[in-house]
């Protein structure tokens, strides 16, 4: 072993130019917090962010990191000093005394360097276990090759996995692909969590038996909702297809495996720079918030780290977690505050998995039904809602476990408006069968939602120009722009569209198309029968005109003949009344002439 | 869109339940459908232009298209149900007489055909008050048929032409046929048919029974009067159980599908325009 500057000591194996790229945890952080027993001797094998290293190094002094990286190793002992021993150099040139804890949570991938012999997923299992004590707590990740999102990835495999396979890493029939044979693998006893992304962990029992809309299956839909990776087809569909088969376990990004440890929670999901964890009881969940001090995201630092104190949602204050915001409407801005997160939450599913199963059986009057009731729940508020975090038991409602609030009070209607975009753009986006026309999708349907929840529609307005835009777009302006600082703040905006996405894209232009085009054909069919209409009446007019030139020439000729000037005189003889009279009065002016 | 959106006046009600012009409505993207029946709202060989967007009345009809390979469909309610909240009964309602029967009508393209007296003659044993009977214009105009209820000593009615191509609706058609049905006890007819469901709607006891006569060209792809006997057998017969009925009644006419104004005119794109 040899040293290099800033206490680095170098084994066989390293590698030098290289780094290895990793990511602030805080789910993993917490669950090693409860996991790494104190002051035992400690080995972390691995690149792991400088974020799980102050989180072991809280519980204990004597701490060694193994990296195969030179760089990564110097950076590390500049970083964090003399309270860190820092080795560079490969799992198998490693020799050393058995250690009590064994960290690998970035698992057995990165252990090994391009001079290293060639060492299945097995064998650096023994090479680890060689390092461990015979009671030692064993901490060990591994990538899940089962996953749903290695299923939906949509690039070859020889794609996937960047320059550190010099050697085919994942091809390796030794390496588990499920729980069992995680367990099976390994030579001690061990609790399995299923790990979403490193965001969420579902203890592998408790993910079993989650069903969809329940708070594990909503917790690693969003999750992987939030992983960057180019897929064929969505993944929140296989998520609840798998919960529904009892297989959430199966599909996480990869698993966790804890060895030696004492009891941890059945749930730690990241949100923002929170983590929440929650038991399962008889009724629901019982919840806690880990919460950190307010940091900017910025590169972690060389302070000496302290305990992250667990504390009960209720309990924890709004200054705890003043972190991630983002700008809504009104100028202000959302940040999680853990006091809002109830410290127990029942089980149930969502809201939104009902509102989806009724839009899909086009089940209108159920779904308005749902709509009404929600409407007179929902009450003004910090909180800014969403139905995938209300839970419903098919009578009652509840709060789930989101945290993110406003400044202020939002009124009841700009809540309900948040809901109900954030809701259309989920139900829209993942292609979800509904029963509204595509002319009525956005602003319209959002507003026409919102008159099912008993909000006043706008009133009409006559539009001023073809660019009108309809009153609808200004009532649910509000909730638009809550539901948009929502998902900046859940990370849940991806920029990379899946294939059968883009695939039912083409479709739905071509599609479009065919019906613009028996669109046209039916106006112009509605335009033939009013076509024909009109010469109906043309005709009639026609007809009429006729009537009355032929009757106006008779009418005339008769006027001019001398039988209706006979007719006339007589008629008019016939007006007088009293012959004697009018006899004397023309006699009478006879006379005066 | 099309000239059947009109019949009876039905777009025309729909748009002054909208807030709009009832005797020049707007023009309505889809088809609407006009009259109840067994199959997916329309007759068997109704043409529709690609992509069209269909109105039923209840939701079994889209069931039916969606398996005829239909897409785009939405339940809203039948027009009738919007009349009905557009006309309330006055507070005080005249008191109910008697049995509204309607003969089960041809159309243009089709005549019925039947023993129109032994018909007379069951209606005669059966129903306890007076009758009132109601043709469509197809059977009020053709004397021969006309002339055995009138002899009969029936009060007959027709309510007017649906009409065609725009020409010759008469726009309250079902005002004039609500305002009868509101006068009397009864409703009957010798097929289960629209005038049934909107007789027991409007707060008539139903009755469907008698020769169902025949109808020129009839088209039993649907499965005729077989199939409405296994599906709906409480419409059926001289009595029937009421509640039963109203609630086949609300199904059928989609009485939980109605919608707000609002909501009808976001779906009919109805939007003010300049």
């Amino acid at each position: 072993m040899s040293e290099l500057a800033a206490g680095v000591q170098v084994v066989r194996g390293e590698m030098q130019p290289w780094t290895d790229h990793t990511t602030p945890r805080p789910a993993l952080a917490a669950l090693l917090t409860d996991v790494v027993p104190a002051n035992r001797r400690t080995l972390i094998l691995g690149p792991h962010a400088p974020q799980l290293i102050e989180s072991v190094l809280a519980h204990s002094a004597d701490v060694t990191i193994l990296v195969r990286s030179v760089a990564d190793a110097q950076q590390l002992g500049e970083d964090f000093g003399p309270c860190l021993q820092v080795i560079a150099g490969a799992l198998d040139g490693l020799q050393s005394e058995p250690y009590d804890v064994i960290i690998a949570s970035d698992g057995l991938d990165r252990v090994l360097g391009y001079d290293s012999a060639d060492l299945s997923w097995t064998a650096r299992l023994a090479a680890l276990a060689a390092l461990a004590a015979p009671d030692a707590v064993v901490v060990l990740g591994l990538e899940n090759e089962f996953s749903l999102l290695n299923l939906l990835d949509s690039r070859p495999a020889d794609e996937r996995h960047g320059d550190d396979e010099w050697r085919p890493l994942h091809d390796d029939p030794t390496r588990p692909v499920s729980v069992d044979q995680l367990k099976s693998a390994l030579p001690w006893t061990s609790e399995v969590y299923a790990d979403f992304g490193s965001r969420t962990f579902v203890r592998a029992d408790v993910a079993a038996t989650a069903r969809p809309g329940e708070l594990p299956t909503r917790l690693a839909g969003a999750a992987l909702e939030s992983v960057d990776v180019p897929l064929l087809s969505p993944a929140a569909e296989g998520v609840d297809t798998a919960a529904r088969a009892g297989l959430l376990a199966a599909i996480p990004t990869g698993w966790l495996a804890i060895a030696g440890a004492g009891a941890t929670h059945d749930v730690y999901a990241q949100s923002a720079d929170v983590v929440l964890t929650a038991d399962q009881t008889l009724t629901g969940w019982d919840t806690t918030i880990t919460g950190e001090p307010p940091a900017p995201a910025a590169a972690p630092t060389a302070t000496a780290p302290t305990a992250t104190a667990p504390t009960t949602a209720a309990a924890a204050t709004t200054a705890a977690a003043a972190t991630t915001t983002a700008p809504t409407a009104d100028g202000g801005s959302l940040f999680f505050d853990p006091s809002v997160v109830p410290s127990t939450v029942p089980s149930g599913v969502s809201v939104e998995s009902v509102l989806f199963r009724l839009a899909a059986a086009e089940d209108v009057p159920a779904f308005r039904k749902l709509a009404a009731d929600l409407g007179d729940w929902v009450t003004e508020s910090r909180l800014v809602l969403r139905w995938d975090d209300v839970i419903y038991d098919g009578d009652s409602f509840a709060y789930g476990v989101s945290g993110w609030v406003a400044e202020d009070p939002i009124e009841k209607e700009d809540l309900l408006a948040a809901a109900w975009a954030r809701f259309h753009d989920r139900l829209i986006g993942q292609r979800r069968r509904h029963p509204w026309p595509p002319w009525m999708l956005g602003d319209d349907l959002i507003s026409a939602w919102l008159g099912m929840s008993g909000v006043e529609p706008p009133e009409q307005t006559p539009a001023t120009s073809p660019d009108s835009l309809p009153a609808t777009t200004e009532q649910v302006a509000c909730g638009k722009e809550l539901a948009a600082a929502l998902d900046v703040v859940l990370e849940t905006s991806t920029t990379i569209v899946d294939v059968r996405t883009t695939l039912a894209e083409a479709e739905e232009a071509k599609q479009e198309l065919f019906e613009l085009k028996g669109h046209v054909y039916g106006l112009e069919r509605t335009l033939g029968f009013r076509n024909k209409a009109m010469k109906t009446r043309e005709n009639r007019i026609r007809e009429l005109r006729g009537q009355l030139q032929r009757l106006t020439t008779a009418h005339e000729r008769i006027r001019g003949s001398r039988t209706y000037a006979v007719s006339r005189v007589i008629f008019h003889a016939a007006q007088v009344r009293k012959p004697k009279v009018v006899a004397r009065k023309l006699a009478r002016r006879i006379r005066q002439r | 869109m099309h000239h059947h959106n009109h019949y009876y006046g039905q777009t025309h009600i729909l748009s002054r339940y909208a807030g709009f012009d009832f005797d020049h409505p707007p023009r309505l993207r889809g088809y609407l459908q006009h009259g109840w029946n067994i199959g997916c709202g329309w007759n068997p060989v109704h043409e529709f232009y690609d992509g069209a967007w269909r109105f039923t009345w209840s939701d079994a009809p889209r069931r039916r298209g969606h398996a005829l390979g239909r897409r785009n469909y939405h339940s809203i309610g039948a027009p009738f149900l919007y009349l009905m909240e557009l006309e309330p009964e006055p507070e005080e309602p005249v008191e109910r007489e008697g049995t509204l029967w309607f003969l089960f009508h041809g159309w243009e393209g089709g005549k019925i055909h039947g023993d129109h007296q032994r018909l007379i003659d069951e209606i005669r044993e059966t129903e306890p008050g007076p009758v009132t009977f109601s043709l469509y214009y197809t059977e009020y105009d053709r004397p021969e048929v006309r002339g055995f209820y009138e002899d009969a000593g029936f009060r007959v009615v027709s309510f007017g032409r649906r009409g065609f191509s725009y020409e010759g609706t008469d726009r309250r058609f079902l005002f004039k046929q609500l305002a009868e049905l509101r006068k009397h006890k009864r409703v009957a007819a010798n097929r289960l048919s629209t005038a049934i469901f909107y007789g027991v709607a409007a707060g008539c006891e139903p009755a469907v029974y008698g020769d169902p006569m025949e109808m020129d060209g009839e088209n039993p792809l649907f499965g005729g009067q077989s199939r409405i006997e296994r599906l709906w057998p409480e419409m059926l017969g001289k009595t029937v159980d009421l509640e039963a009925a109203r609630a086949t009644t609300d199904l059928e006419l989609g009485k939980p599908w109605m919608m707000p104004p609002a909501e009808l005119r976001s779906l009919f794109d109805w939007r003010e325009r300049v």
